[in-house]
């Protein structure tokens, strides 16, 4: 482990579990495109301990989903590239190096994954039943009979009603929520250790997605999986996340236990997205919005400075847009990526106001 | 006098099937909605995914033809008027719609998508190149973009940028009644306040008349004077903007409060999950569509569809346990 490594898991609270399940090392993840190499996942470390839920949060393209879909090495493999450092240790094993066959004793088996979309996810010509019966019949050596038992045990597990008759069918035949469900019972019924969640409930209405994260949280108790969810909607995060990390083109900025994200952003960026939300309860009502000025910079044009300088409202002009921070201590004892963190004695630069008009800002160049 | 009246509203989809293609069932989108909007109020209307709210909003602006019901703009009624006769009233109502990318014709310049509009229905009398030129500059600017990419092609924007030339669409034919479905529901947090600060900076500029329609009760709450909230195309609450908390009484909207996570992960609490899920619009239940994942439901709501009617806090609600 390099040094680097060192003092991220030193960083880390105190968690129930002492050893990671899952640590990741400097994962890079470039792809070649037409317009050159475009590294989506810029130098990533982290530790997932076991029966914890760590959120990674991040506005869309800041590489959450490229980060589990590299663990996963679910990239297509001719155009993407990790970098000479990366590691992803499960088990014992580098799996941004391990063979296409031990992906696939892995994959579905010790970690798994649910993805956003319920609706193409699942395979529409094959029955509930079969798709459940694929993965344990791949990962188990149970038989037939035994298979069934447990796919409708799973059914039930994640509480679907009348789990026999629902063996039987289509994914057609069910509701989003429900499909979303029969993920999830895929995903668990080899017991993995990790379970990668990816938008889980994007897709879902604000009901259904309540009795989803009800349901992996009771998981999760039930099962100590630790839970990687990846999701753009921070009232997500607040409801069951235990740690976060927060992301912005490609990079990691800050990361920490959830309250302190909350209550104590060190990251201009973190702060900002936190008070870009509406609140409920009129606390917002009738008044502006805080608002980012400005668009997420293109990962094939990045600034050589932070890549956040350009909408940050406490840039300093020079240092910021030349020399890019590291994600380092700060203020608050958890990492982060600015050369001036919030709540910091550091001198920061009286607040250059990028614009008073921040909507006029959003022309590109 | 409101600008615009609903009175009784209905839209069905036909489902064809069989040999003949004979309509064998209908979709009930929309199933007797009534509301009314004053000039200048900012109504919104709330739901779940296929709770009628897009379909009511097309059909208040006549985008899609209603199948019972009446529409009453500024007093005229506009329900059965033939294509021709709409003219007038297409460039007053005007819709901003939820996919940015979708909605702007791929094909067109910015400019050329906005002087299309403009020039169609005659906005500044006659064909005055250079005053449509300076118009469009104008708009542009209001929106929030630099004029200089007007001639550039939708797809070399972002998605907020594109929303904004959405909104420069429907405004540029200086209309007094606009229905947003779903603006910033496509949009990352960060451009979603961008959009929301710009809409309400025009419906002040512009006074506007605003039908809002979203699944986000926090945006909705934000933005909106009154609320409606929807299940299975039928109106069962009226909210007022500025006190949803204190104004909710039906079980629907109270299940959808607290099923919303709450941003501070110190005031964390069990979500109350409601059980189940909304029934089909395809032979809707009788009775209350809500009943069959109420808390408080009785015999009666599982036969008698409750009223909309005013309660004793002056909200009007359909449901027989709210006094």
């Amino acid at each position: 482990m390099t040094d680097h490594g060192m003092t991220m898991t030193k960083a880390r609270p105190e968690h129930a579990g002492g050893e990671p399940v899952l640590s990741v090392r400097h994962l890079t993840t470039s792809f070649r495109t037409d317009a050159g190499s475009v590294t989506a996942v810029d130098d990533v470390s982290f530790d997932l301990m076991q029966g914890e839920t760590l959120g990674i949060v991040g506005e869309s393209g800041c590489g959450k989903t490229v980060t589990s879909k590299s663990i996963m090495r679910l990239l297509p493999d001719h155009v993407t590239t990790y970098g000479r450092e990366t590691e992803v240790m499960f088990e014992g094993v580098n799996l941004a190096r391990a063979s296409a066959r031990h992906m696939r004793s892995v994959r579905g088996d010790k970690i798994a994954m649910i993805f956003q979309e319920p609706m193409t996810s699942l395979n529409p010509v094959f029955t509930i039943g079969w798709q459940l019966d694929e993965a344990l019949k791949y990962h188990t050596d149970l038989g037939r009979r035994e298979r069934r038992d447990r796919g409708i045990e799973m059914l039930r597990l994640v509480e679907i009603p009348n789990p026999e008759e629902r063996y039987k069918e289509y994914p057609h035949q069910l509701s989003g929520g429900m499909r979303q469900r029969v993920m999830i019972a895929i995903a668990l019924c080899c017991e993995p250790d990790v379970l990668i969640a990816d938008e889980p409930t994007t897709a879902l209405d604000v009901t259904i997605q309540a009795q989803i994260l009800d349901l992996m949280n009771g998981l999760k108790e039930k099962l100590s999986t630790a839970i990687m969810l990846i999701t753009h909607d921070l009232g997500v995060v607040a409801q069951v996340c235990d740690r976060v990390m927060v992301m912005y083109a490609g990079r990691v900025i800050e990361e920490g236990p959830v309250i302190e994200i909350f209550h104590r952003a060190q990251h201009p960026y973190t702060k900002a997205l936190l008070e870009s939300i509406p609140k409920r309860g009129n606390k917002t009502r009738g008044k502006k919005l805080a608002t980012i000025p400005g668009i997420v910079p293109s990962l094939t044009n990045l600034p050589p400075g932070c890549r956040f300088e350009d909408r940050c409202p406490f840039s300093d002009g020079t240092r910021c847009r030349t020399e890019e921070p590291a994600l380092e201590q700060g203020p608050d004892d958890r990492p982060v990526r600015c050369h001036y963190p919030l709540g910091s004695d550091r001198e920061r630069p009286a607040r250059v106001t990028v614009s008073a008009e921040p909507t006029a800002q959003e022309a590109q160049d | 006098m409101p600008l615009i009246e609903v009175n009784n509203l209905v839209k069905k989809f036909p489902i064809r099937g069989g040999v003949l293609n004979r309509v064998v069932n209908h979709v009930h989108a929309v199933s007797g909605v009534s509301f009314s909007v004053a000039t200048g109020e900012t109504l919104g209307v709330v739901g779940e995914s296929g709770c009628g709210k897009s379909t009511l909003g097309k059909t208040v602006i006549r985008l899609i033809d209603p199948t019972a019901g009446q529409i009453v703009y500024e007093g005229d009624d506009i329900t059965e008027l033939s294509h021709a006769e709409l003219m007038p009233y297409r460039k007053k109502m005007q819709i901003i719609f939820q996919d940015p990318y979708s909605s702007l014709n791929p094909r067109l310049t910015i400019n050329a998508l906005l002087k299309e509009a403009i020039k169609f229905h005659g906005i500044l009398g006659g064909d005055h190149s250079s005053a449509v030129d300076d118009y469009i500059d104008e708009l542009i600017r209001t929106v929030g973009l630099r004029p200089d990419l007007k001639n550039r092609f939708p797809h070399e924007f972002s998605g907020g940028q594109r929303q904004r030339i959405g909104i420069a669409r429907a405004l540029c034919v200086k209309p007094s009644f606009v229905v947003a479905d779903e603006p910033v529901s496509a949009l990352d947090v960060s451009v979603q306040a961008q959009v929301l600060n710009l809409m309400s900076d025009l419906k002040k500029d512009f006074g506007l008349t605003m039908m809002f329609i979203s699944h986000d009760l926090k945006v909705v709450e934000h933005f909106c004077d009154r609320i409606l909230v929807m299940y299975l195309g039928h109106v069962v609450e009226e909210l007022s903007g500025e006190d949803v908390e204190g104004t909710a009484q039906h079980p629907y909207t109270e299940a959808l409060l607290r099923a919303i996570p709450i941003d501070d992960p110190a005031e964390r609490r069990p979500l109350e999950a409601l059980e189940g899920d909304v029934p089909s619009p395809i032979n809707p239940p009788p009775g209350c569509p809500f009943a069959g994942r109420c808390p408080k439901v009785t015999d009666r709501c599982r036969k008698e569809m409750p009223p909309l009617e005013i309660k004793v806090n002056g909200q009007a609600v359909a449901c027989f346990e709210v006094e």
